[in-house]
């Protein structure tokens, strides 16, 4: 803790507080803790939310409509690996006040620090492509046609971020995070008994047709699709702009967590929806279809909301996954890169997320585009860059002269880490070999 | 007075610093947004330079990058096949 020594001298912020969001001033130590709990929280939610993408309702629901219930117990399993993944790019975005990308170039160099980011790039990109296709194929189910809604949402989206201010952005990506609420509320439509929910998720069961080659490359997408590695980079960018202090660390890991058993139980919420076609033994191609599907069986109503809620799905993961891409090319370029800032203050850091959403979305307005090899692309990629992106992590944050003991890994930490990265690696080594010789695992 | 205990002294905020109003003698206390606090001294990483690893982790890290550069080679050449592009 050598080089963490400076006295921060807050003076000046306490002669003209204003009670809105810059400052509050309480009368107990209680208020005061729950108000700065408030202040921190977000970046954990938004990240762990975010993954809920239009490629996690596809994996999900699709979860649920071939094993019932049969999947949720890998949900259990998944809430402490997605936490203990991100807690670490918490500590360390708090600790260094820099991004992912930016600590990889500066610790490793310029050679693995391209690699990173080309492989990081690369399978964000992709992933953005099926975000926009998301989109149009939900709103190609109302009516609407893919080159009105995906221009809109494309601008929309630039909007958004080229505007405004790190605070605004925040707080409408925390109301959309908080709208996927109501996929509790359709999950409870089927009336699906509660201690049928709670076994499932507690004990793992065989899934009808027992553990094949479907099964397990539906669990490996589950995994793919819960820990992805753009949340590692963007956890710890956004962290690094909201300028979280040495103090946040403990409101940061809450909010982390909640994140974590927020997006979790969401994941479930799919599975049940799913699990009414399961019942049913009705099968579809894609989640916009499943809603059409499901509207005689739970009402119009609930068709429109699957619909609408694939859309915040696709928004969240699109805003997550472009901004991810441009913090980390930005870092690694030493442009400019906050949300603070003004445009014309970072042009470089808002031109290439503008970029990256509009090529995107052109891509998936191109007739015959090869949309679904770019999904299964996606699942694929993700699934073999991750276990790399964790181990440059778990070396980072076993620097102890850099990080001191606050902030350096603790032994039961790097055993938890290498069990995960283990995990990992044989389930990514597994999907890729089912992806690229199916014909062996057949 | 009341005071707030720090569990590392050497990094003070305006958030943890008790506020006296004029008016009624009380003890309050402020909490600042970290977007609006002053910037705290961070790790030092620009002058820490490159990682000190071991020849064995450097090892590890290239035949890590070996493997990925080959699953990417290898998806790249089965997503063509799949779309089309190339022939199986």
């Amino acid at each position: 803790m050598n080089n963490i020594t400076e006295v921060v001298d807050a003076t000046i912020h306490l002669e003209k507080p204003d009670f809105l969001t810059k400052t509050r001033r309480v009368k107990s130590t209680r208020s005061q803790k729950i108000w700065h709990f408030l202040m921190v929280f977000g970046p954990g939610l938004i990240v762990m939310e975010a993954d809920n993408d239009a490629g996690a309702v596809s994996t999900y629901t699709q979860a649920g409509a071939q094993y019932g219930l049969h999947m949720l117990w890998v949900l259990m399993l998944l809430l402490p690996v997605t936490y203990f993944c991100q807690e670490m790019v918490v500590r360390l975005g708090i600790a260094t006040g820099e991004g992912h990308a930016s600590m990889i170039y500066k610790r490793f160099g310029k050679w693995w620090g391209r690699f990173s980011l080309f492989d990081l790039q690369l399978v964000n990109f992709l992933t953005l492509v099926s975000e926009f296709a998301a989109i149009s194929l939900a709103f190609s189910k109302m009516g609407i046609s893919p080159y009105i809604s995906v221009t809109i949402f494309a601008i929309a989206l630039i909007i958004l971020v080229t505007s405004g201010g790190y605070l605004r952005w925040e707080r409408i990506v925390v109301f959309l995070c908080l709208l996927d609420l109501i996929w509790l509320g359709l999950a409870f439509l089927p009336k699906t008994g509660f201690l049928v929910v709670l076994q499932n998720t507690v004990v793992p069961t065989s899934p009808p047709g027992g553990y094949n080659s479907a099964a397990i490359y539906l669990i490996i997408a589950i995994v793919g699709t819960t820990v992805a590695p753009w949340q590692l980079f963007f956890q710890q960018s956004i962290v690094a702009d909201k300028k979280l202090r040495f103090l946040d660390l403990k409101s940061a890991r809450v909010d982390t967590f909640i994140g974590a058993i927020f997006t979790v139980v969401v994941a479930g919420c799919m599975m049940l929806i799913g699990n009414v076609l399961f019942k049913r033994h009705i099968t579809y191609e894609d989640p916009s279809q499943m809603a059409v599907v499901l509207g005689p069986i739970l009402g119009n109503t609930t068709k429109y909301f699957i619909l609408m809620l694939m859309v915040n799905a696709a928004v969240l993961g699109t805003v997550a996954i472009s901004l991810s891409s441009a913090y980390a090319w930005s870092e690694v370029a030493g442009w400019k890169h906050s949300l603070q800032t003004k445009f014309k203050d970072a042009p470089g850091f808002y031109l290439f997320y503008a970029g990256a959403v509009l090529l995107a979305a052109a891509i998936v307005l191109i007739p015959q585009a090869p949309l679904q090899v770019i999904i299964v692309g996606v699942q694929v990629l993700a699934g073999v860059i991750l276990p790399s992106a964790i181990i440059f992590l778990q070396i980072l944050l076993n620097d102890k002269v850099l990080l001191g003991d606050r902030f350096v890994n603790k032994p039961w930490n790097n055993a938890i880490n290498w069990v995960i990265i283990a995990v990992l690696f044989i389930l990514s080594f597994v999907l890729a070999a089912q992806i690229m010789l199916p014909n062996v695992f057949k | 007075m009341e005071t707030l205990t720090n569990k590392n002294p050497r990094v003070t905020t305006a958030n943890q610093m008790p506020f006296h109003p004029e008016n009624n003698g009380k003890i309050e206390f402020m909490v600042v947004h970290p977007l609006f606090d002053k910037a705290e001294q961070k790790v030092d990483i620009v002058n820490a330079g490159p990682m000190h690893v071991t020849r064995a982790t450097w090892f590890a890290l290239f035949a890590l990058r070996a493997y990925l550069v080959i699953m990417i080679l290898l998806a790249a050449y089965r997503f063509m096949v799949l779309a089309g592009i190339l022939n199986s």
